[in-house]
C-alpha cells in the first residue's frame, strides 16, 4: 500500500562570517536569513538553486590597534569605502550558496516546493564574527510509503510510537520524514563561487587517498556528534537490495569531526518497552569529490550530519585562519563528482532484533556493527539507533 | 598705494613702472614684489626667518630687499611694505632628494622658537573635535548628510589613532616655520633653487611638512619619498618624536574639517559635489602618505632596534 502526503527536508547549518579589519561590530541591530532561490525542473529532476542571503545592520566599532607596527595602526579607509547606512550603520551582506537536487518523482507541484529558513539565531563570539545557525527546510516534497513484507508494522502501532518513544535528540531534525526516508532520493549541496587553493587541493587530494584506500571513513553526522569510523574490508558493504531510496548529503570529504567521547552518539536504548517501530534507513552519501565549480576551503556543518564536531573542527581552525573559516555553509554542501562514495544508513532496532539478524540482513559482520556504533556489548535494545555502512555504487545514486 | 617715485627714491632704482598695480615692479635691477604687511611684528619675524633660512640652507630665498638707507621694511599709509625679487620658473625637484632633503631639514629644525607675533596653531581651537563628536544624522536625512556621517565616523577613528600616536611621541617641542603650502613655493634662478616664503603667520606643528610630504609623494612616489624622508631625518630627527607627530598630523583629518566648514551653507548641488571631489581627493591623499610614512618609521625603527 502505497500513501502520499506532503513532507519537508529539513537540515540545519551552523556558520561564522567574519568581518573585515576595521568594520568590527560595536552592537549588532538586525540580521536575518531569507532564501533567495530558484527552482528548475530537467531531466528528472528538480533543481533549487540560489543562495541563502544573510543581510542585517550594525554599529561599527571604532577601534584601536595595540600594534607596534605603524602600518597596522594608521590604516584608515577611503572615502569610496566609507559606506554607512541612513542611520550611520554598517551593512552586512553574505551570501550563501545553495543547491539542492530532488528526483522529479519525490514532487508532486513544483509550485509546493518551498525552501523556508524555520528557525535563526546567531552569536558574537568576538566583535569581527558572527556565528549563526539556522534551520532550513525544503516543503512540499512528497511523503511516500511502501509496505514491505519484511518491514510489516502496524500503522497504529505507528502512531502510538511516536507517542512513546522519546527519539534521540539528534533526530529532531528528521521528524517529519524519519518513515519517508526509506523511500527518498536527493541530495542537496552548496557550492562556493571561488576556486579551491592549492592547499586545499591537496589537503582534499589526500582525503580523497584516504576514502578511496583499503581504510574506509565513513562520517556520520548528528546534532551533538559525530563520528567516524573506518571500515578496513569495503567489500562486505555491498548495497542493500532494498527499495528504499536513499537520503544522500553530498558533503564535502575534508570535513573530518573528530570524535569526543561526551559527544559520541552511543545509541540510546529506550527505555521503556514499546510497540513496534518503524524502522527507518537513510542513507548518508559522501562525495570524495568536490563539484568542479566548488571550493573546498571551508568547513561546514549540518545539523544532521555532526554539526557540533565540526564546529569545534570550525572553531579550531578559525584561530588560525579567518580566511579559512570565512564561508563555512557551503562545504558542508558541496557537490562531489560521485565517481566513488560510500553512504550510511541508520536502522531503528525493532522489537526481536538483535545483532546478528540485522547483521545477517544488511549482509555485515557483527564485529563491524559493533565497531561502527561502538558499541560496548553485544546487545541492542529496541528503539536504539545503528548505523550501517554501505558501499555505494555510482548508479545508485540519485 | 605706494608711489613709484616713493619706491625709487626708497630703493634706489633708476627706471621703474607697474607690471602689475602695486604688486609687481619692473625695474633695470629685475622684476620685483611688494609685500603688504598688516602687522609689524609679523614682518619682522619673516625678515629674521627669510635671513636665518638663507644663512643655514645656503639656498636664495624671496628676502626682504633693503633700501638705500639699509632698511628692510618701509611704512606706507595701509601699513608695512617690504620688497622682494620675483621668480616665476618652478623648480624641478626630480632627483633632488638629496639636496632638497636636506633644504627642508634644516627649514623644519632652524629653531625660531621664540616668536613675538600671533602664531597659527592647529591645534590651539578644538573645532575639530567639536565636529568629530557630532553626528549629522536626523531622522530625515539626506543622502549628503549620511555621506558626511560616514566620514565623520572614519575621520574620528583617524583622530583617535592620531591623539594616541602624539601622546605616546611626548608633548616636546614642535617647529615653528614659515607656512607652506605647496612645493610650487620652490623656484629656480640661475639655475639656482630658489624658495618663495609666504607671508603668513608663524606656523606651530608639522602641517608644513604634511604639505611637503604629500605633494612629494603624489609627484616622485613612495621610492623618492623614502630617499627625502631619509634626507630630512639626517638634518631633522624623524626618528624621533618628531616622526610620530609628523605622523598624528598626516593622520588627522584636517580635509574633514575644511569640507565641513565649507559646506555648511552650502545648497547648491554642483558646489557640494565640487567639495565632495576635493574632500576625496584630499582624503586619499592623506591615506596614501600615512601609509607610506607608516611604512618608512616601521623600517627607521627596525633600524634603531638592531
Amino acid at each position: 500500500m502505497t500513501y502520499e502526503q506532503p513532507s519537508s527536508l529539513a537540515f540545519s547549518i551552523k556558520e561564522s562570517v567574519w568581518l573585515r579589519e576595521g568594520e568590527e561590530i560595536d552592537e549588532l541591530l538586525s540580521l536575518a536569513l531569507e532564501p533567495d532561490i530558484s527552482i528548475r525542473e530537467a531531466d528528472d529532476q528538480v533543481f533549487i538553486r540560489g543562495s541563502l542571503l544573510l543581510f542585517g545592520e550594525y554599529k561599527p566599532k571604532e577601534q584601536d590597534s595595540n600594534s607596534n607596527s605603524y602600518s597596522d595602526q594608521i590604516s584608515f579607509r577611503s572615502v569610496e569605502e566609507v559606506t554607512m547606512s541612513d542611520d550611520g550603520i554598517g551593512m552586512i551582506r553574505h551570501s550563501f550558496p545553495l543547491d539542492v537536487t530532488i528526483p522529479r518523482e519525490k514532487i508532486n507541484r513544483l509550485e509546493d516546493l518551498y525552501v523556508t529558513v524555520d528557525a535563526f539565531d546567531y552569536e558574537l563570539p568576538g566583535k569581527g564574527c558572527i556565528e549563526l545557525e539556522a534551520n532550513v527546510s525544503v516543503s512540499g516534497i512528497k511523503h511516500e510509503r511502501t509496505e514491505e513484507p519484511e518491514d510489516t508494522y502496524d500503522e497504529q502501532q505507528d502512531e502510538e510510537s511516536d507517542d512513546y518513544y522519546t527519539r534521540p535528540q539528534e533526530y529532531n531534525d528528521f521528524s517529519s520524514e524519519r518513515e519517508e526516508m526509506n523511500e527518498r532520493s536527493f541530495h542537496f549541496e552548496a557550492v562556493r563561487e571561488a576556486a579551491a587553493d592549492d592547499e586545499t587541493k591537496d589537503e582534499y587530494e589526500s582525503r580523497v587517498e584516504e576514502i578511496k584506500g583499503e581504510s574506509k571513513e565513513f562520517q556520520n553526522y548528528e546534532r551533538n556528534a559525530a563520528f567516524e569510523q573506518h571500515y578496513e574490508e569495503e567489500d562486505q558493504y555491498e548495497q542493500e537490495e532494498n527499495n528504499e531510496e536513499p537520503v544522500s548529503y553530498n558533503t564535502d570529504p575534508e570535513i573530518e569531526p573528530e570524535y569526543e567521547g561526551e559527544t559520541e552518539p552511543e545509541p540510546e536504548p529506550e527505555p521503556a518497552p514499546e510497540p513496534e517501530l518503524v524502522r527507518s534507513e537513510p542513507t548518508v552519501n559522501f562525495s570524495p569529490q568536490p563539484s568542479p565549480v566548488s571550493a573546498v576551503e571551508e568547513t561546514h556543518e549540518l545539523e544532521e550530519e555532526g554539526e557540533e564536531e565540526a564546529g569545534r573542527d570550525q572553531t579550531e581552525k578559525s584561530s588560525s585562519s579567518k580566511d579559512e573559516n570565512a564561508l563555512y555553509l557551503t562545504k558542508m554542501l558541496t557537490k562531489g563528482d560521485q565517481e566513488e562514495f560510500s553512504k550510511l544508513r541508520m536502522c531503528i532496532v525493532q522489537d526481536g532484533e538483535s545483532l546478528e539478524t540485522i547483521a545477517e540482513r544488511y549482509n555485515i559482520q557483527v564485529s563491524n556493527l559493533i565497531r561502527m556504533n561502538r558499541l560496548n556489548e553485544e546487545r541492542v535494545a529496541e528503539g536504539q539507533i545503528l548505523y550501517i555502512p554501505v558501499k555505494q555504487t555510482p548508479t545508485s545514486k540519485s | 598705494m605706494l608711489s613709484l617715485e616713493y619706491l625709487q627714491e626708497c630703493y634706489g632704482f633708476n627706471h621703474s613702472k607697474w607690471k602689475i598695480n602695486g604688486e609687481i615692479l619692473d625695474t633695470e635691477k629685475g622684476v620685483k614684489r611688494l609685500t603688504n604687511w598688516t602687522e609689524e611684528k609679523r614682518v619682522r619675524w619673516h625678515v629674521q626667518w627669510r635671513d636665518q633660512l638663507a644663512e643655514k640652507t645656503g639656498c636664495l630665498t624671496n628676502r626682504m630687499i633693503q633700501t638705500i638707507h639699509g632698511e628692510r621694511i618701509i611704512l606706507s599709509d595701509a601699513g608695512w611694505v617690504t620688497l622682494h625679487d620675483e621668480v616665476t620658473s618652478l623648480f624641478s625637484y626630480k632627483n633632488r632628494e638629496n639636496e632638497i632633503g636636506a633644504f627642508f631639514g634644516r627649514y623644519f629644525s632652524l629653531g625660531m622658537q621664540d616668536v613675538d607675533t600671533e602664531i597659527n596653531d592647529p591645534y590651539a581651537n578644538n573645532k575639530l573635535k567639536i565636529y568629530l563628536q557630532q553626528s549629522f544624522l536626523t531622522k530625515n536625512s539626506t543622502e549628503e548628510m549620511r555621506f558626511l556621517e560616514g566620514i565623520r565616523r572614519e575621520s574620528r577613528l583617524r583622530y583617535n589613532k592620531a591623539k594616541e600616536i602624539k601622546e605616546k611621541a611626548g608633548g616636546k617641542q614642535e617647529p615653528i616655520v614659515a607656512p607652506i603650502r605647496s612645493l610650487d613655493q620652490g623656484k629656480v634662478v640661475y639655475g639656482q633653487f630658489y624658495w618663495t616664503n609666504l607671508k603668513g603667520r608663524p606656523e606651530k606643528g608639522y602641517g608644513s611638512l604634511r604639505n611637503v610630504l604629500t605633494e612629494w609623494l603624489q609627484r616622485y612616489g613612495q621610492t623618492s619619498l623614502f630617499s627625502l624622508l631619509n634626507e630630512i631625518d639626517k638634518e631633522f630627527s624623524l626618528k624621533g618624536y618628531h616622526g610620530k607627530n609628523l605622523l598624528a598630523e598626516c593622520l588627522t583629518p584636517w580635509e574633514f574639517l575644511e569640507y565641513v566648514m565649507k559646506t555648511r551653507d552650502v545648497h547648491e548641488k554642483d558646489e557640494l559635489l565640487v567639495w565632495k571631489e576635493k574632500l576625496t581627493y584630499q582624503w586619499e591623499a592623506s591615506r596614501l602618505l600615512v601609509k607610506a610614512l607608516g611604512e618608512w618609521l616601521d623600517v627607521a625603527q627596525e633600524k634603531v632596534t638592531v
